[in-house]
């Protein structure tokens, strides 16, 4: 059976044990790595060109978000899956600017864990309604759409983000559009790839990029 | 106004002046150059004109002339007054009747005649000149006087056998005074032949007249000179009045708008009676007697009201005022005027008189100018003064040609004068025109200075509200988060630990109450996230997070949100409010309803939003409930919000939890 490879950067020797642990448990999912600081885990990025790599993003030696960055240009086939407290936008947000495609709570459930990391892998992201609403306002902006063509959303890709921000979870999308749980996510995933293109072209992402430096 | 510029740039007020100073004197150089060459330019004219006269080699200029004079025959007058083309002229060959004179000659009047005599008797003088063609001088011929004035002119060719009129001048004695006399020819004879002409002039025995040299030559030479002299004599002084007068009426239109800029009323003013003062050189006279006599008083006088105009102009554009000057002035011309009114017994009959009068007048009153003006006055004063001079010289050599102390065959020049006039005038008004242009310009930028330090001010002011309001929303954000921490958080971490020190709690119970501090502190987080008053965005957020839960405890979801209008109040601190209730409605939902599914819905009119909160549990009685602590809590949360929460529910039949909220809300107290 082939198996998804993931690494682990996180300072948090607690929650590297638990996330190791759940990997670890899964048959399909394979650790090949952990580090807890920012240069390990470049080093080990570099080296072991993960599947699926889980960041924490306040670092003691870094923000994880270089390493996000790191993993979006050289290995564009590793999924950045980060890890965060709350989920609240700045982090998120800035975390998918940077390239990451999806995002998990430390208290998510082990079974959860797991399965986020396969879907992801598979190719459909998690998103949330603030995050689905920020989305829209940046790529599907109201009065006039973006000049830029690449980074505007397709019609399903934008019904998806505007259920999403109405609160409609996924299984509910996929049953009014009649399509997949999985296609809705794979959806909300383009639109994490298509909000980092349009945001090389914003000033807003240096903004984004020092505003994050303090966490 | 002034305080604009002294408060405005206290410290380059300095440096402007000196600045303007150097300007100033720049531009006054210049504009002495620019005289100087005007009266070099004004000389060399004076001078050509009287180089046209020069001997030339083929016309011949007569410096002397033979001469008869005789009473004139009443008998050759016509009804009219002027003499008929009989001519009563002695013959060449009359060695008796005919005497030399030389030329140019002044016949001045006769002191044993009394002024005034009837009836006046007329008197005849023909000067006679005899034309030997010399050799070489073929074409048309012609006879060219610069200057005879004081009669009726007529000119008279003997033919070998009677004098015959060639050209009459008498119907234009008025003019006479100024129009060269030109008469035609014919063919030139052979060479060594011999023309007889004669040139008469008819006037009152009482009289005067003056005969310039007379020329005889080639037609094509001559006309020209002819040409020229009457441009300089003519043409000149009407265009130099007609321009000034046009100016002068500018002027009028301006003043008009800005009555208290009096120099411009006096520019008009100049302009008109200057135009009236020099009518008599380009224009033909009244015929009448009457008429003729006042047109002559107007010219003459009205150069005493141009002197006075000029002056009243000059004053204005000194910074002092001199009433007594301009008074005395007002008087001399009102005198002037006066005197020489033609009427018996008027004092100043004599033209020589009246302008030597106004030559001395002219001479004080500038001399006195020439004073004030190097004494301080402004540049423009000064150019002003200039040009008095220069008009004065100018004046000097009319007087002179009219005294018969200057050749009579000079041009008057004072209408050169208005030229200079002119300019001077044009200088002083631009130079006050730039000065009022300048300091508007000072003005605008002394107001754009104030306005931007205003802007600058008000800036600064916004600003430091900006962070004195920053702050206060920090303060009470801090509060907030102060008294959520100690209500809620803290409090129940506290317990927890108290509990969990003293063995007392179970994992279990110990997990539960962490998962509740946790859940406490997402609501915090959520409601700082940034929905935008978005009610329906906040909800989303709430099920996002206990999505998951609900569904583990086995309870479906029927999220039936509809968009609703932005809520302009819901900031973070209600937005709390609103998580915890609808949360606790949840949790409410999951301990005790034993419900299969809760439904969510939104729904709005126009005063308010509703969110319904709907589950198909086991319900209970709803009026005893009331007292029930815990939903007596919501209900007083939802009114502090400004909405109100209402529970509709009976024992089998679910339970409704509505939360109605205000679309508008005015500042809570």
């Amino acid at each position: 059976m082939e198996t998804v490879s993931v690494l682990i950067v996180e300072d948090d020797e607690r929650f590297r044990a638990g996330f190791a642990a759940v990997i670890g448990a899964a048959p399909d999912l394979r650790l090949v790595g952990t580090a807890a600081d920012l240069p390990q885990g470049l080093l080990l990025l570099r080296e072991l060109k993960p599947d699926v790599v889980l960041v924490d993003l306040g670092l003691p030696s870094g923000s994880g978000i270089e390493l996000i960055r790191y993993a979006h240009v050289h290995l564009p086939a590793t999924d950045v899956m980060v890890v965060s407290v709350f989920g609240d936008e700045p982090h998120v947000m800035a975390s998918l600017e940077a390239g990451a495609t999806g995002y998990l709570l430390k208290d998510t459930h082990p079974a959860d864990l797991a399965e986020q990391i396969r879907t992801l892998h598979a190719g459909g992201s998690p998103i949330s309604p603030v995050i689905a609403r920020q989305l829209l306002l940046r790529l599907a902006p109201e009065p006039a759409p973006s000049p830029d063509a690449d980074a505007l959303l397709s019609p399903q890709e934008r019904q998806v983000l505007t259920y999403s921000a109405k609160g409609f979870s996924f299984e509910e999308i996929a049953r009014m559009l009649g399509v997949s749980r999985h296609t809705v996510m794979t959806y909300v995933k383009r639109s994490y790839r298509k909000l980092q293109v349009h945001s090389k072209t914003e000033a807003i992402y240096e903004a984004r990029k020092l505003g994050l430096v303090r966490d | 106004m002034t305080d604009l510029g002294v408060d405005g740039r206290p410290a380059g007020s300095t440096a402007g002046r000196a600045e303007r100073a150097r300007q100033l004197r720049v531009r006054a150089g210049w504009a002495l150059v620019v005289l100087a060459v005007l009266a070099a330019a004004l000389g060399l004219l004076a001078r050509s004109s009287l180089s046209l006269d020069r001997q030339a080699s083929a016309a011949h200029y007569y410096e002397t002339a033979l001469l008869h004079s005789r009473p004139f025959n009443p008998s050759l007058l016509r009804e009219d007054g002027r003499p008929r083309p009989q001519v009563d002229a002695p013959e060449p060959g009359d060695a008796v009747a005919w005497h030399g004179v030389a030329l140019p000659l002044h016949e001045a009047p006769r002191p044993d005649l009394p002024a005034v005599a009837a009836p006046l008797p007329l008197k005849v003088w023909w000067y006679r000149v005899d034309y030997v063609v010399p050799p070489g001088v073929e074409g048309a011929l012609a006879l060219y006087v610069p200057r005879i004035t004081g009669g009726a002119v007529q000119v008279i060719e003997h033919d070998g056998s009677q004098w015959k009129l060639k050209w009459d001048g008498s119907e234009r004695w008025r003019e006479q005074w100024n129009r060269p006399v030109f008469v035609d020819l014919g063919a030139a004879p052979p060479a060594g032949d011999t023309l007889h002409l004669a040139v008469g002039l008819v006037r009152y025995d009482t009289g005067q007249h003056r005969v310039s040299r007379i020329a005889v030559g080639p037609r094509e030479i001559l006309a020209s000179r002819d040409s020229w002299r009457r441009a300089l004599q003519l043409t000149v002084p009407e265009v130099g009045s007609l321009t000034f007068l046009a100016l002068g009426l500018f002027a009028l239109l301006y003043w008009l708008r800005r009555r208290h800029e009096h120099a411009y009323l006096l520019f008009f003013f100049s302009s008109v009676v200057w135009t009236l003062r020099s009518l008599h050189y380009f224009i033909d006279m009244p015929a009448d007697p009457v008429a003729y006599r006042w047109f002559w008083w107007a010219t003459n006088a009205s150069l005493s009201w141009v002197m006075m105009l000029i002056y009243l102009f000059a004053f204005r554009f000194d910074a002092r005022s001199y009433p007594r000057v301009e008074r005395a002035l007002v008087v001399f011309v009102v005198a002037m005027s006066l005197l020489t009114m033609p009427v018996p017994g008027s004092l100043l009959s004599s033209l020589v008189q009246q302008h030597l009068v106004n030559a001395i007048v002219a001479l004080v009153v500038t001399g006195w100018l020439t004073v004030v003006a190097w004494r301080g006055g402004a540049i423009e004063f000064r150019v002003i003064v200039v040009v008095l001079w220069l008009s004065e010289l100018l004046g000097a050599h009319d007087l002179l040609l009219i005294a018969d102390m200057v050749s009579v065959e000079s041009v008057y020049v004072l209408p050169f004068a208005i030229v200079l006039v002119l300019l001077s005038f044009l200088f002083a008004v631009q130079q006050r025109y730039a000065a009022a242009m300048e300091q508007v310009e000072r003005v605008n930028a002394g107001l754009e200075e104030r306005l931007a330090s205003r802007e600058a001010e008000l800036r600064a002011k916004h600003e430091r509200l900006r962070e004195v309001e920053r702050d206060q929303a920090l303060l009470i954000e801090r509060q907030r988060l102060m008294r959520d921490m100690h209500d809620g958080l803290g409090s129940t971490l506290m317990s927890s630990l108290v509990l969990a020190e003293q063995g007392m709690l179970q994992q279990d119970a110990l997990a539960a109450l962490l998962r509740e501090c946790v859940d406490d502190l997402r609501l915090v987080i959520d409601s700082l996230e940034p929905i935008e008053h978005d009610l329906v965005t906040l909800l989303a957020s709430l099920r996002h997070r206990l999505g998951r839960r609900l569904e583990a405890a086995g309870l479906g979801m029927r999220w039936e949100v509809d968009d609703l209008p932005p809520l302009p109040w819901l900031n973070p601190p209600d937005a709390l409010q609103i998580l915890r209730i609808v949360q606790e409605v949840l949790t409410n939902v999951l301990k005790h309803a034993g419900a299969r599914t809760v439904r969510i819905a939104t729904s709005h009119d126009a005063e308010q939003v509703q969110v319904l909160i709907e589950d198909d549990g086991r319900g209970f009685h709803a009026a005893a409930a009331d007292s029930g602590r815990g939903l007596r809590h919501l209900v007083q949360r939802a009114a502090r919000l400004g909405g109100r929460l209402t529970i509709d529910s009976a024992p089998g039949r679910g339970t409704c939890v509505r939360l109605d909220l205000p679309l508008q809300r005015g500042e809570r107290p």
